[in-house]
């Protein structure tokens, strides 16, 4: 798996950070962290953020054995190309890469080149807390909409208490299923596989989508439960589920729930949100 | 022997309520008979009559019944069953009750995932097919395992629903615990011990053990529903008693609706 996690210039990274580093230790995944900065005069002052950012990363997940190499030297900022930076350290790589970029430029179009350029497979974004960082409803608009992987939105204040994954299409790719196995591990929580009904109630490819996702979970040992929801009654059972869970939606092409929660409504959803939201793919 | 009767299809309500009924069957001596019901909008109007029409049924049960067999196959779960899947064209409920009502069966099972509008629910404890059951109906909702029971009560209830259970459940040793619910809109789940409980449990209770049941705890439950039926999910089955045709004001009913878990109903008297 690959991860791109971004990391906000005006945001305290340390929560986003913890929590990247236990998906890491689970997953082994590569990992690109990327600073944005409005111009490039900002630079260096986005790579020393970056560099607290490794040095937290590779703290949290001393002791175990990590795929990551730990070298102490210092970092050159290399220049890629016009408004694009890489910090590199001496030293061998680890058997895992964990890299740091940096982008200068439109935060939203940074971050959908990135997961392009890095191929990734998930975008951890902050999911703020009512700050006025780069982070806002445009950015994530921008990369919702243009990003071709998944996407989660991580708020601070609580744990999740569930992880609640809605889909309504049987397009549901199986990184996506096992990122939500880590998410779940991650957090302790159970998970609500969410099945939504249109008007001839569960789409047959849905419900046999539903009964191979539940038993990829209970072969694994996740108590997973299954639940039904109807279009109508959608909007009011996201305003409830997110209040204390982690909302997943599996929004791909053709996806109902991509025309029920419009670009705008789910970047206001996932600012007011209580508690993270994913956008799988 | 408990004798079930559980209609099914080739969706994934029927896939849990099957696996279900394994993990029923590590308590009691389950023999299940499958039935599925070809419905009239399920196949389409009859392209004529007399002759044509009666092919076509057995055509339609046909390829239905080799849809259910493979199904089955893919389950390939270890049941004791009564014999072969039933394949009827029909209308379900009526189809469905007229086999309880003449085959004298314990136990109806049913899987029927749960819906964020608990209406669905009501629905479907009004249909004509729960309205004139005449056995206990387990309504499995979800995948869980059954390792402890809850015996969900009010202060209004007889000692009805536990005669039901212990037909069921008589020398399984299953533990159950009795929970006493009572509702408010608002406010936080109160949990305590049952000291105001009925005092019909505690008999209850040691006819439970003498019958091969584990009594377990008693539980008071006081606050809003769906934080008393996120409370119950602990439990791999919620009995509890209800009258045929119930009120929607029905406290135990609005937790039901709202409950995860396989629900037993057992049919109280009033």
């Amino acid at each position: 798996m690959k991860i791109l996690v971004e990391v906000d210039q005006q945001q305290d990274p340390s929560f986003m950070v913890r929590q990247v580093a236990e998906l890491a230790g689970n997953t082994w995944a590569n990992i690109t962290f990327l600073g944005i900065c409005p111009d490039e005069k900002e630079a260096k002052e986005t790579a020393a953020k970056l560099d607290a950012c490794r040095d937290m990363l590779l703290s949290e997940i001393e002791g175990e054995v990590s795929p990551y190499e730990s070298h102490s030297s210092e970092y050159t900022l290399v220049k890629l190309e016009k408004g694009v930076w890489e910090q590199q350290y001496e030293g061998k790589a680890g058997r895992k890469d964990l890299s740091f970029r940096i982008r200068c430029g439109n935060p939203g179009r940074a971050i959908v080149s990135e997961s392009m350029d890095t191929n990734a497979d998930l975008i951890v974004m902050s999911g703020g807390n009512g700050g006025s960082g780069l982070w806002t409803g445009d950015t994530l608009k921008k990369v919702v909409r243009n990003a071709s992987c998944s996407v989660l939105a991580l708020k601070e204040e609580k744990k999740p208490q569930m992880i609640v994954c809605c889909l309504d299409q049987d397009t549901v790719t199986q990184s996506s299923i096992e990122l939500i196995n880590q998410l779940v591990t991650l957090y302790g929580a159970e998970l609500e596989i969410v099945g939504v009904t249109d008007s001839a109630g569960l789409p047959g490819e849905v419900d046999r989508r539903m009964a191979s996702i539940l038993s990829y979970y209970t072969d694994r040992g996740v108590k997973a439960w299954v639940r039904l929801v109807d279009s109508a009654s959608l909007k009011a059972f996201v305003a409830q589920a997110e209040k204390n869970n982690l909302l997943a939606l599996w929004m791909g092409k053709e996806s109902l729930l991509d025309r029920i929660f419009s670009r705008q409504r789910l970047a206001e959803m996932v600012k007011s949100a209580e508690s993270s939201i994913l956008i799988l793919r | 022997m408990v004798k079930a009767l559980i209609p099914i299809n080739v969706q994934l309500e029927s896939s849990i309520a099957l696996r279900y009924a394994k993990e029923l069957s590590r308590w009691v001596d389950l023999r299940l008979q499958e039935i599925h019901v070809i419905e009239a909008a399920q196949k389409g109007p009859p392209p004529g009559h007399g002759w044509v029409k009666q092919t076509w049924e057995n055509a339609s049960i046909d390829t239905a019944g080799e849809e259910i067999r493979q199904f089955l196959a893919m389950e390939n779960l270890d049941l004791k069953r009564i014999r072969e899947t039933e394949i009827i064209a029909g209308d379900r409920n009526e189809t469905v009750l007229e086999k309880l009502l003449t085959r004298q069966y314990h136990l109806f099972i049913e899987g029927a995932l749960p819906t964020f509008d608990t209406a669905d629910f009501y629905s479907r404890l009004r249909s004509s097919l729960y309205r004139n059951m005449p056995c206990p109906a387990l309504v499995v909702k979800n995948l869980v395992s059954l390792d402890k029971a809850a015996m969900l009560v009010d202060a209004e209830d007889s000692r009805s629903p536990v005669s039901a259970f212990l037909k069921i459940f008589a020398s399984s040793k299953i533990s159950v615990d009795a929970v006493v619910c009572k509702t408010k809109d608002s406010g936080d789940l109160r949990v305590t011990d049952a000291e105001g409980a009925p005092a019909w449990i505690d008999e209850a209770f040691k006819e439970a053990e003498e019958q091969g049941v584990q009594p377990g705890i008693k539980t008071m439950l006081e606050g809003p529903a769906d934080a008393a039926a996120q409370y119950l999910r602990e439990y791999g089955l919620v009995a509890a008693s209800l009258p045929k045709n119930p009120e929607p004001n029905e406290s135990k009913l609005d937790i039901l609706a709202r409950m995860q878990s396989p629900v037993l109903i057992c049919w109280s008297e009033k």
